[in-house]
């Protein structure tokens, strides 16, 4: 076995400097992925700049970590992704163009609590992935927009996104164990330990906006096999059966900011006039004008009855919560997860948000 | 033998999804073998639900069940494992008690539960897959397949979408190329 794992405490990640600095970030990526980058930038037309990202930059990758590659080009790419299979690794190269890149940039910027439901993690992912990722070559064009992008605003973006999937988590496992179904509770509540992790480590300086890297950010920050360590990745590795008392260690873990209780507050949907209810054995069907249904199970049942009997959603969420004993903060994280899609198909509107 | 007449086109979209989630899981199985590699523990249990999670999705695309799209992994595991119970309530079983077990934190104990999942795969899901380089061959036989329809339908582009690193004078195609790759590191070991 190989160990590559790092167990010293602190943030020690890469920062964009000179040209030195990136001769010796790339250095000391291994000789296999030095020789792709060589050969991948030769083939580059002129007028491309090209980067390389991802988890060998962020000091966390191993010798099976794909070669994350970003191309951005004047004109619109042929095609917005290629892939290359290597004898230990693949390549992964995104393309983009300069117009796009500045939409990226702009996409981020001034990201507040309520503006956290329009983020989306792939935009998260570049924008941080662009601001450490170390220049194999890039044009005058590139560089200025290149420098819009900022590490820090990812991961303060990053860690209001990952606190509202772990309250929405939660609320999801809190519905479920109201119900008496452990088993998806008990998935949800996981869910929501490895959710609350990474936005724990992003306030901490470990923005890497990967869920999956949840145990490499903890050994990096608080050493490997810590207490703080083990604080923040049993719950989500080896979290033991009794699902309530995981909902409940979460609860006291997960502190709320005014700014997202105000946003649970302010999101507000409704059913259009063009949607009629209809019963169905343990669910409602929900029936758009004269071509499109949707079923609604769940949380989202529960909500949308209340919806149905002509209640506003204010009194909706109450009544769901009185009728099902959850708090109401958590239910309505909750539901608003679980009626996403039909916010997203038309079937639920949303008001009141921005 | 059966014989049944599908759309084309619906055919070209069931295919495509089939070929993500086959993508998905070499992605998964790379991370596993790098992770295990490196004892990076967490993402070794990861990529071992995630590789679980692409082949029950596997499984019951082959047998003709598609799942609504949700917008979350979990939500959408949940999904699936209603639809694999109601195909096959012990296999279900079988599956929640993997995906539900907490992760081991040594390298024994990892490969053991790998192991474990592995052969559910192999024997419980119908997906005969051995090590990374099975998921490698299997995902670009999807993808050879789904083009060669789609030509037809001129719905394919150019090889573009593919970084070769053969020798241009060797003038393979992707396909050949990715072939001539894992003959390579089988012949290895």
């Amino acid at each position: 076995m190989t160990a590559q794992t790092s167990t010293t405490a602190g943030p020690q990640r890469p920062q964009l400097g000179g040209a030195e600095d990136q001769t010796d970030r790339l250095a000391e990526l291994p000789a296999n992925v030095r020789e792709e980058l060589a050969a991948i930038t030769g083939d580059l037309a002129d007028g491309a700049s090209a980067f390389i990202t991802g988890s060998l930059v962020e000091g966390f990758g191993n010798e099976h970590s794909d070669i994350d590659l970003y191309v951005v080009r004047d004109e619109r790419p042929a095609q917005a992704v290629a892939i290359g299979i290597r004898p230990t690794r693949y390549v992964d190269c995104e393309y983009f163009d300069l117009r796009g890149l500045e939409a990226l940039a702009t996409r981020l910027m001034n990201a507040g609590w309520p503006q956290v439901d329009s983020l989306r993690q792939r935009d998260i992912d570049r924008h941080y992935r662009l601001s450490v990722g170390v220049p194999l070559r890039v044009t005058d064009g590139c560089r200025p927009v290149l420098a819009r992008f900022d590490a820090d605003v990812a991961r303060t973006a990053y860690a209001r996104f990952t606190l509202a999937r772990a309250h929405a988590s939660l609320g999801s496992a809190a519905f479920r164990l109201s119900k008496g179904h452990d088993r998806p509770a008990r998935m949800m509540l996981r869910d929501a330990a490895a959710w609350l992790g990474n936005s724990e480590l992003a306030l901490e300086g470990e923005g890497y906006p990967s869920w999956k890297w949840l145990g490499e950010k903890a050994a990096r920050r608080y050493g490997r096999g810590s207490d703080r360590f083990r604080a923040v990745v049993d719950p989500y590795l080896a979290p033991g059966p009794d699902p309530v008392r995981q909902a409940e260690a979460l609860r006291l873990r997960m502190r709320l900011p005014d700014g997202f209780r105000a946003l649970l507050h302010d999101r507000v949907a409704r059913l259009p006039d063009t949607v009629r209810c209809v019963e169905a054995d343990r669910s409602i069907l929900l029936v758009k004008g004269a071509d499109a249904v949707a079923r609604a199970d769940g949380l989202a049942e529960v909500v949308i009855r209340e919806l149905a009997r002509g209640a506003a959603w204010p009194e909706a969420v109450a009544a769901a919560a009185r009728r099902t004993g959850m708090d109401e903060l958590e239910l309505r994280s909750g539901v608003w997860r679980e009626t996403a899609g039909l916010r997203l198909s038309g079937f639920l509107v949303e008001e009141g948000t921005q | 033998m059966s014989a049944r007449g599908d759309s084309l086109l619906e055919w070209v979209k069931s295919q495509r999804d089939a070929n993500a989630h086959q993508q998905e899981l070499m992605s998964h199985w790379f991370d596993l073998d790098g992770a295990v590699r490196a004892g990076q523990w967490e993402l070794a249990w990861r990529a071992r639900q995630g590789l679980l999670m692409e082949a029950i999705e596997l499984f019951l695309h082959e047998r003709g069940v598609r799942l609504p799209g949700s917008l979350d992994v979990t939500e959408q595991l949940c999904i699936a494992l209603d639809a694999v119970a109601a195909l096959n309530p012990a296999l279900a079983d079988t599956l929640w008690d993997l995906v539900l077990r907490d992760g081991p934190s040594d390298e024994l104990a990892m490969r053991r539960e790998v192991d474990e999942m592995l052969r559910v795969v192999r024997s419980e899901l119908s997906i005969p897959l051995s090590d990374r380089l099975d998921s490698i061959e299997m995902w670009a036989d999807g993808v050879r397949v789904l083009r060669e329809v789609a030509a037809g339908m001129r719905l394919t582009g150019s090889d573009a979408w593919y970084l070769s690193a053969a020798d241009p004078s060797a003038q393979l195609g992707w396909y050949d190329e990715v072939l001539a790759l894992l003959e390579e590191q089988r012949r290895r070991g």
